[in-house]
């Protein structure tokens, strides 16, 4: 579905040299820090900046080529950006349906009264939450192949999540080969919905693991000096010093678990792969 | 296209109170204000509304947005350009009509014949202006194109005047009569197709700077 192949995009002072493989009637999850690279990621893929070298593909053509055809099959959500502040829900209604011959007019109406969305008021008097709502119903009210989603969750409140979350999931179950890309710094959200995540620090994937693997086999080790001087460092993929001696990051938590009944051992989820994997675990 | 027509007729709607200020405005004048002002006024004003849909969707990084849409950047820019002449031109038979009847009321007959030379004449004009504007605003965004214009049309006016200063007055007007015994079709070919040149070539660099937003 979406393939990015030795892309590099090289803005002043960083560049993103990244390959990614997402299949169709997956839930991939892009992570990292802020300024890791993942809007532009997310262009890329979108064909809005054109790479400096490699091959951005969606549908196997590429990205930059994108047929209108195309594009009626993928549905977007960035960040911050959407249909004018001046243009209120009956508008968009109407929009969408001279873009999208497969535009639902139903349930865009039912889901604008599911998530309290004002019909008459324009964008501007919206609040932030409503804002996103909207962002993220625009994307999917077309029957889109693929969605790909910056932030959908951002600015919301756990209930407002949940009930995107719940479209999200509701969506993919109408058409198995429905595929999403969603990138979130919100770690529960992924962990709860994405098949793979792929990590991208200062513009390069540095891990692409599955979901269930994350959650069942990584973890983070606390041991102290003595304990870190003799631990079997075969599955360590990341240590680094703290207060009571050293965190160290595994993907084989299993091993250790056996190996040294002793060492406490942390769940790993999808925040502390971040911190661990860019530095910034405490 | 047709969904892109629609967003910028509902965000021109959405300034219902100024367009029927600006209609006002425009009837006043047209009463008030002898000869020919109201034709260049208010086409001038309709072109100017339409292109202003370019700075709505330049606002929060809206063309990030509108190229995830079906939508390419030529159909973008072609869109644009027919907004703008649909906009102008709805806006020239307005001005045409208030300038019959407001002529009609001050003079109570005329020839209506003899004044559609004039009257087309402005709307060749305007479609220079356009082509001048919109790939100025595609290009420098609303705030910035507004100096570049400034700066084009002083550029203009400067060398409008040097032209003068060099080559003379009386030269000038020699050549405008040699100009006046040439056949009035061969000037209203000459000027169609330069005014189609001019737009077409306008419309060539709109998409290239379109085509070369990195958004």
């Amino acid at each position: 579905m979406i393939s990015l192949r030795n892309v590099v995009k090289t803005y002043n002072d960083f560049q993103l040299n990244i390959s990614m493989e997402i299949p169709k009637g997956r839930i991939t999850g892009l992570v990292g820090k802020n300024g890791a690279g993942k809007s532009t990621t997310i262009k890329l893929i979108l064909g809005l900046v054109k790479p400096d070298s490699g091959e951005a593909r969606v549908f196997g053509t590429e990205s930059c080529k994108l047929t209108v055809k195309e594009k009626e099959q993928i549905g977007v959500c960035l960040a911050e950006t959407g249909f004018s502040n001046q243009l209120n829900i009956s508008d968009i209604e109407c929009i969408l349906a001279k873009m999208y011959p497969e535009f639902e007019k139903t349930y865009f109406q039912r889901k604008c009264e599911e998530l309290k969305l004002p019909k008459d008021k324009i964008i501007k008097d919206f609040s932030t939450g409503m804002k996103a709502k909207l962002r993220v119903l625009v994307a999917m009210t077309h029957k889109a192949k693929l969605l790909i989603m910056d932030e959908p969750t951002a600015g919301l409140d756990i209930e407002a999540r949940n009930e995107i979350l719940d479209m999200l999931r509701n969506y993919l179950e109408e058409d198995e080969e429905r595929t999403i890309l969603i990138s979130s710094h919100i770690s529960s959200d992924l962990e709860n919905l994405c098949d793979d995540i792929y990590l991208i620090h200062d513009g390069k994937i540095i891990l692409h693991e599955d979901t269930d693997v994350i959650l069942d086999q990584y973890g983070i080790l606390k041991v102290n000096e003595a304990q870190y001087a003799t631990l079997d460092q075969t599955y360590i993929l990341k240590s680094q010093k703290e207060h009571y001696g050293y965190a160290c990051f595994t993907n084989e938590k299993k091993y250790y678990q056996e190996k040294y009944p002793d060492i406490v051992i942390e769940k790993g989820g999808i925040d502390e792969l971040i911190l661990m994997m860019t530095g910034g675990y405490r | 296209m047709a969904g892109l027509f629609e967003k910028d007729i509902r965000l021109l709607l959405r300034r219902k109170q100024m367009l029927v200020l600006f209609l006002a405005l425009a009837v006043v004048l047209g009463f008030t204000q002898e000869g020919t002002f109201i034709l260049g006024y208010l086409p001038f004003l309709g072109m100017t509304l339409t292109i202003s849909t370019i700075s709505y969707d330049e606002i929060d990084n809206g063309y990030t947005f509108l190229m995830t849409l079906p939508i390419d950047t030529k159909t973008y820019v072609k869109e644009k350009y027919l907004l703008c002449l649909s906009g102008t031109f709805i806006s020239w038979i307005f001005a045409v009509v208030l300038y019959f009847v407001s002529k009609y009321f001050r003079e109570s007959s005329t020839v209506i014949a003899n004044e559609i030379p004039m009257i087309i004449s402005f709307l060749p004009v305007m479609v220079l202006a356009m082509a001048i504007m919109i790939p100025t605003q595609l290009k420098f965004g609303a705030e910035k194109s507004r100096i570049v214009l400034f700066i084009i049309f002083g550029i203009t006016a400067i060398l409008s005047f040097l032209f003068e200063k060099v080559i003379g007055t009386e030269r000038i007007n020699h050549m405008l009569i040699k100009l006046e015994n040439i056949n009035d079709a061969v000037i209203g070919v000459s000027v169609v197709l330069f005014v189609i040149l001019a737009a077409a070539i306008s419309y060539v660099i709109s998409c290239k700077v379109m085509q070369n937003k990195e958004l």
